[in-house]
């Protein structure tokens, strides 16, 4: 209990820290921020031309697709800001680099957690939430959805990474399943068979990043559903962690 | 490499998905395919050129006694021969698992292979301009969002406003969406457009090769 209060004490300057180190360099900090709010915004505007020709694709329209993708956007940079160490956990763990953190005396998970921002994830987040601002949504609903989505993405990701601990290598496959799991989750979902269908809603589970959080602000309805997938998620996440920590050898050790 | 084709499957899976359950012309498919080919398939040096001018690799290159243009095409083609048809691969395989009717016209072969040169010379052009950048993963995501745009690779130059007319003016058309097109079953004469760029940036970079060495060896780097 005293490391979980030690921790909520060392989180805020922690975030600081990680901050300032990625503001070292303001020009390439801005730059990267920038970078995602124009590729963002461009993608936005295919998608635009797209559904100018395409009004509708079974009941999916343009207003619809910029929600989305700012639900899911606004999730992914809000793991990358405020739990962006997840997706260095399995490079710690094959490198071995895991041990020298392990003797922290704040509780190891949200510490390594927040090991990394990337500025990136804060362009992400940012944009999202401009276009939230400019859509005009309910903001209690757009939050909750937001950290509901996160919450999943967080448990999906530490439950991958946690693989590592048990020995296999997947720290190339990272990157790999966030740029597959944007793709998913970014795309009219109506498409798909109802076999893919099934699978981004379970084991790859992209419709909770955009489509479903986007559906919970419109309708205000949803949320409980969507916190009670992200909490799963992340408890599953967590117990892959801690049963592969107990088992965890590091490499050379 | 099965992470990469992973990947590839996925933005298959999607873009399949997307075309497929529209009412779109039969070439749209086909285009895709190959579009998705060219675009995932071609490797991307810029960046590796850039750090081997910061480690002092580049010096030891330009030292060879072979034109480092060519050695370094030569490293580009191996590559891009090996993950093209690969990536054709898997998207012929997304295309008979979801039942769509697509194909590809025997001048693929031709329009894709000038695609990936002109490609080459423009990676090349890319990184000679930027060598002097302090953003490099900014960078990387604003060449890869020109490449979509202009390469048109989502979303053919037809649904563009104007049949994008004016986006056909520029040499990332030329790179992606006229050889997809041509595979498609376009025009074949279209793929003389691509040439003519090819020729644009030969002489291009036979003038800029020479100014970026300079201002490399200005900075101590060759």
């Amino acid at each position: 209990m005293e490391a979980w209060s030690r921790w909520f004490r060392v989180w805020p300057p922690l975030l600081r820290s990680r901050f300032l180190e990625a503001w070292q360099e303001p020009l390439g900090f801005w730059a990267s921020v920038l970078a995602r709010v124009v590729n963002n915004s461009l993608w936005l505007l295919v998608f635009y031309l797209f559904f100018l020709r395409f009004p509708e694709v079974r009941g999916f329209r343009f207003e619809d697709l910029v929600l989305t993708w700012a639900m899911a956007f606004g999730a992914f940079g809000l793991l990358q800001t405020l739990w962006g160490g997840v997706l260095g956990l399995a490079r710690l763990a094959e490198t071995g680099e895991l041990e020298v953190h392990l003797p922290v005396p704040v509780p190891l998970l949200p510490y390594l957690l927040s090991l990394r921002l990337q500025p990136t994830g804060l362009g992400d987040l940012l944009w999202s939430l401009s276009v939230l601002a400019l859509l005009g949504v309910n903001w209690f609903y757009a939050l909750c959805a937001l950290v509901g989505a996160s919450l999943v993405a967080l448990g999906f990701f530490l439950a991958l990474a946690s693989t590592s601990l048990w020995g296999l290598k997947v720290q190339n496959l990272l990157p790999v399943a966030y740029a597959g799991l944007v793709q998913f989750a970014t795309w009219p979902p109506s498409v798909y068979k109802p076999t893919i269908k099934v699978l981004l809603l379970s084991l790859i589970p992209a419709f909770w990043l955009g489509p479903l959080p986007a559906r919970a602000v419109v309708e205000g309805s949803g949320l409980a559903a969507l916190w009670g997938f992200g909490l799963g998620f992340l408890i599953l996440g967590s117990l892959a962690f801690w049963l592969g920590l107990r088992r965890y050898i590091a490499p050379g050790g | 490499m099965a992470l990469y084709l992973g990947y590839t499957l996925i933005v298959y899976v999607v873009l399949f998905s997307l075309w497929g359950s529209l009412e779109a012309p039969p070439w749209v498919l086909g285009y895709l395919w190959a579009a998705e080919a060219l675009y995932m398939g071609v490797p991307r040096f810029w960046s590796q050129l850039h750090q081997e001018a910061r480690m002092g690799e580049l010096a030891l290159r330009l030292a060879l006694p072979y034109p480092f243009v060519l050695l370094r095409f030569q490293r580009y083609l191996a590559t891009a021969l090996l993950q093209v048809p690969w990536v054709v691969a898997v998207g012929g395989a997304v295309i008979w698992a979801l039942g769509l009717p697509a194909s590809l016209s025997l001048w693929s072969l031709p329009a894709l292979t000038l695609g990936l040169i002109l490609n080459f010379l423009l990676e090349l052009t890319f990184a000679l301009l930027t060598f002097r950048s302090t953003s490099p993963i900014a960078l990387g995501v604003l060449l890869e969002m020109l490449r979509l745009l202009g390469g048109a690779v989502v979303l053919p130059l037809e649904f563009w406003p104007g049949s994008g007319a004016l986006l056909l003016l520029q040499p990332l058309a030329a790179t992606f969406y006229l050889p997809a097109r041509v595979a498609a079953g376009g025009e074949p004469v279209w793929l003389l457009v691509t040439l003519g760029w090819i020729l644009v940036f030969l002489g291009l970079l036979a003038r800029l090769f020479p100014r970026a060495l300079a201002a490399l060896s200005e900075r101590g780097e060759v």
